[in-house]
Formats: C-alpha cells, structure tokens, sequence
C-alpha cells in the first residue's frame, strides 16, 4: 500500500494503516527528537508526542507534500518550541544549576553494533558530537540533524523548513561550520592539524 | 575566483555529493592553495562520516506506547468547521436542554455524573503546541451523522474535555442539533459538575482570573470597566493568535506560544469583553487580541 493509501485509510481512523505510517517514519522521528533535545528521554516523549499530533490532526494534511515531509515538519516544530520553553524555564529558575542540568541532557545512546574498543572511541565521539550539538543554534541543530543523521535532501529539508534550496545549502554549510568549532574548542576530536578558521 | 567563503559552501556540497565537476575544479584549486580550507575540508569530512553513524534504532517499547496512545484516543480526525465562539457554558446548557427533553421523552438512559478535570489534555508542553491545530468542533446542524466532537476547544471554540461529558453531549446533540433557541437555566449540580476550560483546575482558572482582572484594570483598554471579569473562557492559542496579538514588550512576545491561553474575559455575545493572552506556566498576561 503507498503512502498515500496508509494517510487515507488512517484519516478515515484506520489504526492498523496509522501504524504502517508509524513505522515507516518511528526511526527518522525519534532520532530527531532525540538529537534537538540532546535527551533519550525527553526525545522519545517528544515522538511519541508527534504521532500522536499527526493522528488527530490528520484532516489537516492535504498532500501538498509527502506524509513523512509534513510529520517531519511537524515534529520539527513541537521540538523548537519544546527548547524554547526550556530555555525560558531556565533563564526564569534562579536555583537551577545549569551545568547539572547540561550534563543530565547528555545522557548516552547505547551502541552496541561494534567491538569494545571500537565502542569505546565511538562513545567519545557520539558524546563529543552530542555535546557540540547541543552548543550550537538550534536553528543550525535543526539542518544538522536533519542532514546529517536523519539524511533528509536538501529538498526535503527545504520543504519541511519553507526555505529555498539555495537557503538550505547556506545554512548546512554555516551549521557544520559552527560544529566543527564547537568540537574544535572540546578539542581531541580531530586527528592531525586543525585550521585556524 | 574562489574565496574562503566560497570554499566552506563548495566544501559542504562536496559531502553531500552535490557538486557540479565545475565546482569541485574550482574548490580543488583553492583547497591546494589554502591549508586552512584543506584542514577545514578534512575535518568537516570526518564529521560528516562520525554523524552518519549516529541514527538510532527505536528503544524498546516505543513503537507500542505510541500505538496505544494513538488506540486510548477516541477522536477520529474530522474536518474543520468554523464557527463562532460558543463558551463552554453555553454549549453545556445546549447539552442540557436536550437531556431535559430526553427525559421528558422518556429515552434518556445515562445519568449525569459529572467529569473531572480534562484528562485529555495530556501534561507535555509539546503535545499542546498542537493542540490549537486540532480540528472537529461540534456540529450544530449535524447532516444525517451524530456530530462529533474533539477533546480539545480550537478557534474560539470551547468544548467539554472529559470523554464522559464529550459521549453525553454527542448523544443529546442527535435528537435535535440546530436549535438555537433560548436555554432554561443550568441547575446548579450540572454546572458544578462541569470540566474546567482547557483542562486547567478551578484553582488555576482562579489564578488566571485574578491575574486578567488585575492586567485589565491597569490596561487602560476601552470599556475595561464595564467587563464583567466573572466571566472567563480559556482556550489554546492558535497561530493567528500569535500573528495578531499585541504584546507590551518584546519579552512577552518571544514569550508567547501555542501552549498558552487564550482568554475570554467578558461576555463576547455583546461588546464589554477582552481577549487575552496569556502564559501557561506563570498565567500572566503577555497580550491581548484587537477586537474589531
């Protein structure tokens, strides 16, 4: 059945159709979630959120673009807003401690698909990465998750995004710089001679 | 003539495999000129293969606590209808003229028992950020179909937020939807029985009352002393609230979002009413919508 058939027969409160469409994009979205909020927990919360978003405000998706473009933009947003209302909690709490809070939200993805040691450098890495994520723009956040990990096209983010393809390419390209400086200031995570820039 | 700048953009489409063989020239003629733009190009490619590796698997139990949240779910996705705010006292009053014929007909076999505090409504901020977006307001002139209803109020519309007082007022409505004749007076035990808007406690919508009360009265806005503050209707902002509102400062704009309030202070049938703004967490007042 294409997508197209699923977004139907769901519309109409076809549950079984609903979850084909759960599982063709589970993966995607959670890893979404999980990498804007730099948290497991409040990332699987946050997708579990979406869909559930996408299921009662289905009548609302009218095929401009595909389901999983608009599930995705849809995500994207609860995400965004979700950070920004962190952000003001944070600023508003006076007793919080901010670098507690930095380090329970780095909390690690488990990888079990390689040898120890092998495991061992790629946990530093992913907690390296994790941490830069978290230290850039969420705007950049946004188009590197969404490039980088979740291998959306530059089409595909456009249209999630309403931007220009042009628009897009600039922004991947600034968001990877600002990465990399990040990781650069983390320092140890580049092998051989960094740049000055 | 490439520059660095350029160069970073030529770098990033080269690790998306978007480059035309003219760019990559360009780019590799800068790049053998350019040792900062080399390592530049070398460590954005490391990092473009470390993050690639970095998409996870769904966790356990997912994939199921989404479909069982989806299953609790009793709304089926309608379309939209636009229509006039209607407070949720009026539409409880609806529901309760049509019990009253229901009974006097003798057909009426469910008891009124009241509803808690809306249960729908569920506590994450993210899922509210949706719920402005929602669709399916009660049908009043219902074509052959028993109107249904969504858990949630949208666009000015107030609705019952417990699936008891939804299933009620769903089957009242089938004996006759299109009256819009005047209503008796709700009994007392119905109305105390009634959910609070937008699933807040009667304690809460206290709080939000004295805290629109106190802004209007130093607001300054017309007729704000001829508002009966008494009168209270909260809802979910929606997108054309953000658009719309007027905020006093810049602060409480970058504030404002759709997980917040939007209150109806007054009684909108006439013209003595405000509609406020208002944040979810510390209930005050960010704005107010013109009203033309």
């Amino acid at each position: 059945m294409t997508e197209q058939e699923l977004v139907q027969r769901a519309r109409k409160g076809d549950e079984l159709a609903f979850e084909q469409l759960v599982t063709d994009n589970e993966k995607r979205i959670y890893n979404l979630c999980c990498r804007l909020t730099g948290n497991p927990d409040d990332g699987a919360e946050l997708a579990q959120e979406a869909f559930l978003n996408a299921w009662r405000g289905l009548e609302k998706f009218h095929g401009e673009s595909s389901f999983a473009t608009w599930l995705y933009r849809l995500t994207s947003n609860v995400c965004i807003d979700f950070l920004r209302k962190e952000k003001r909690r944070r600023s508003l709490s006076m007793t919080l401690s901010l670098d507690d809070e930095e380090e329970g939200r780095q909390a690690e993805l488990p990888d079990q698909r390689f040898a120890p040691e092998e495991r061992l450098e790629q946990a530093e890495n992913r907690r390296a990465i994790a941490q830069a994520l978290e230290e850039v723009s969420p705007e950049h956040r946004q188009v590197l998750v969404m490039r980088e990990i979740n291998g959306l096209s530059y089409a595909e983010i456009g249209q999630v995004l309403g931007l220009e393809e042009g628009t897009v390419k600039s922004r991947i390209a600034r968001a990877r710089a600002a990465l990399r400086k990040r990781l650069l200031e983390q320092g140890n995570f580049f092998g051989g001679p960094s740049s000055t820039k | 003539m490439c520059d660095c700048e350029r160069a970073l953009e030529l770098i990033s489409l080269d690790l998306d495999g978007a480059l035309t063989p003219q760019e990559r020239q360009e780019l590799e003629a800068h790049l053998s000129a350019c040792p900062d733009c080399a390592a530049l190009a070398r460590e954005l490619g490391e990092l473009h293969q470390s993050m690639r590796s970095l998409e996870e698997d769904v966790p356990e139990g997912f994939h199921q606590a989404v479909m069982d949240r989806v299953h609790a779910e009793k709304v089926l996705p309608l379309p939209r209808k636009r229509s006039d705010s209607v407070s949720w006292r009026r539409w409880a009053s609806l529901a309760a003229v049509f019990a009253v014929v229901l009974v006097g007909a003798g057909s009426l076999g469910k008891s009124w028992t009241g509803g808690s505090s809306g249960t729908a409504v569920t506590a994450g901020g993210a899922d509210r950020a949706m719920v402005s977006q929602e669709a399916a307001l009660p049908q009043e002139t219902p074509a052959g179909g028993a109107p249904e209803l969504s858990l949630y109020g949208v666009q000015g519309e107030s609705a019952p937020t417990t699936r008891e007082a939804e299933e009620k007022v769903s089957m009242n409505a089938e004996a006759d939807a299109a009256s819009e004749s005047p209503l008796p007076t709700v009994g007392p035990a119905l109305m105390e029985a009634a959910p609070t808007d937008a699933g807040l406690t009667e304690e809460q919508r206290d709080a939000l009352s004295a805290s629109c009360a106190a802004w209007l009265q130093s607001s300054g806005l017309d007729q704000a002393e001829a508002i009966d503050t008494s009168l209270l209707t909260v809802e979910a902002v929606t997108q054309e609230d953000l658009e719309a509102a007027v905020c006093s400062g810049e602060d409480q704009r970058a504030l404002l979002d759709l997980n917040d309030y939007r209150v109806t202070l007054g009684d909108p049938s006439g013209s003595a009413y405000a509609l406020l703004l208002c944040d979810s967490d510390t209930l005050e007042v960010l704005g107010y919508l013109p009203i033309e």
